[in-house]
């Protein structure tokens, strides 16, 4: 299973990024092999950020994205995905996989809010 | 150190956001500003930052026709949908502020005499002002990536917060609920709606609600001239207790703002009930960092 962070640096000390679609670096993480890699989000347009990340997200077979809360447009595309996507709001991207890893981070909701 | 991150914002422009935010920017002792209204900024008029440091900001992309390659063919002219490219009758040239660089005309042109080129959209400055650091920032007329500017004037912000170790970025935000009041929010730790006893105060109230909500971020509601329409605050009130958001204080309608605002001065400055209420409502808002 694979996962996706949005973080700043390219580290997995690296705190996760405040946005989701527009951080500098996103790590693709496999669980199995553990095995990483970090993409660096030269977002190109000013446009349409969201959907790009979440196709970026699809195009590596990701199951969940750990981020900050997506904003409605990259939500509207993941909603039509199977990605979960869990709010890691606060933690560095190693402290959010091990959190992820024992079922403790917050599920966010793609079809109600709060 | 963590630095807690507190918007103002409001669906619905000028309830009060920038009166609130240059208040606050002289109630909390530590505090690094960021005017995140890009398109009409004005909490500059009152704060007088010096700036420290001018930031160039390329948004877009526009198309530049290389006069000496053009073959005069007018394909661009026929291609372009907004109308940007005109023949004046000695050559074609490009509307910088018609083109919109989606580049049909640099893949039309046969002579390859048009490419799209990174325009400089605006400015970001880090600045200084009497009470702590403050970025703001200028977008130029007919841009429209203001949700990306807001972004890197929130980067830089949090930047200044970190390098002199400040806990707190209070944001002065964009209007609406749409790219630049989401860039405004998002990722923030506390988010001040401002809104006034109005039809479309408690209309656009509700909408900005539902996009704070988006984000999982805890809300609280000043409501700003509020006796200039009881039935309607209390009507706010109403909305604010089924959604379970807390009212953080109510501003009286007071001559004193206006005298304030064209002093270029915070009201909390004076001694007067709308001051007495806003020091309140810091105090309040304070206790949630």
């Amino acid at each position: 299973m694979k996962i996706m962070i949005a973080v700043d640096q390219p580290s997995l000390d690296s705190k996760i990024s405040d946005r989701f679609a527009r951080t500098a670096y996103f790590l693709i993480y496999d669980l199995q092999d553990q095995k990483y890699q970090f993409i660096n989000n030269d977002i190109e347009t000013k446009h349409g950020a969201g959907p790009k990340a979440v196709q970026l997200a699809i195009d590596n077979k990701v199951s969940a994205i750990i981020s900050a809360i997506p904003g409605e447009n990259a939500m509207d595309a993941i909603k039509e995905s199977k990605i979960k996507v869990y709010d890691g709001r606060g933690f560095s991207a190693k402290e959010a996989l091990e959190k992820f890893k024992n079922g403790e981070l917050k599920e966010v909701s793609t079809t109600h809010h709060l | 150190m963590l630095v807690f991150q507190m918007a103002i914002v409001s669906g619905k422009g000028g309830t009060g956001k920038t009166t609130l935010s240059a208040s606050f920017s002289y109630l909390a002792k530590d505090r690094v500003m960021a005017d995140c209204d890009v398109d009409a900024p004005n909490l500059h008029i009152i704060l007088k930052p010096q700036v420290i440091e001018k930031r160039e900001y390329f948004g877009s992309k526009k198309a530049v026709l290389d006069q000496e390659k053009c073959v005069m063919c007018g394909v661009c002219e026929q291609v372009c949908r907004f109308d940007a490219i005109k023949f004046d009758g000695n050559g074609y040239s490009v509307t910088e502020y018609a083109c919109e660089g989606c580049g049909a005309c640099t893949i039309a042109c046969p002579a390859k005499a048009l490419q799209l080129v990174q325009s400089l959209s605006g400015e970001y400055y880090l600045s200084k002002t009497d009470n702590g650091p403050m970025v703001h920032a200028l977008l130029k007329p007919s841009e429209e990536t203001s949700g990306d500017l807001i972004a890197e004037v929130r980067k830089l912000a949090l930047k200044g917060a970190y390098d002199s170790q400040i806990p707190l970025v209070i944001i002065d935000g964009a209007p609406g609920i749409g790219c630049p009041a989401t860039s405004s929010i998002t990722s923030t730790n506390y988010v001040i709606l401002v809104a006034e006893p109005t039809m479309s105060g408690l209309h656009d109230l509700r909408r900005i609600v539902e996009t704070v909500r988006h984000f999982r971020i805890k809300m609280g509601v000043v409501v700003n001239k509020y006796d200039i329409n009881p039935s309607k605050t209390q009507e706010i009130e109403e909305y604010c207790k089924t959604e379970e958001i807390e009212i953080l204080g109510k501003v009286p309608y007071d001559e004193c703002v206006k005298r304030a605002t064209e002093n270029a001065q915070p009201v909390i400055l004076y001694d007067c009930p709308a001051s007495d209420e806003i020091k309140r409502v810091w105090e309040n808002v304070s206790s949630k960092i």
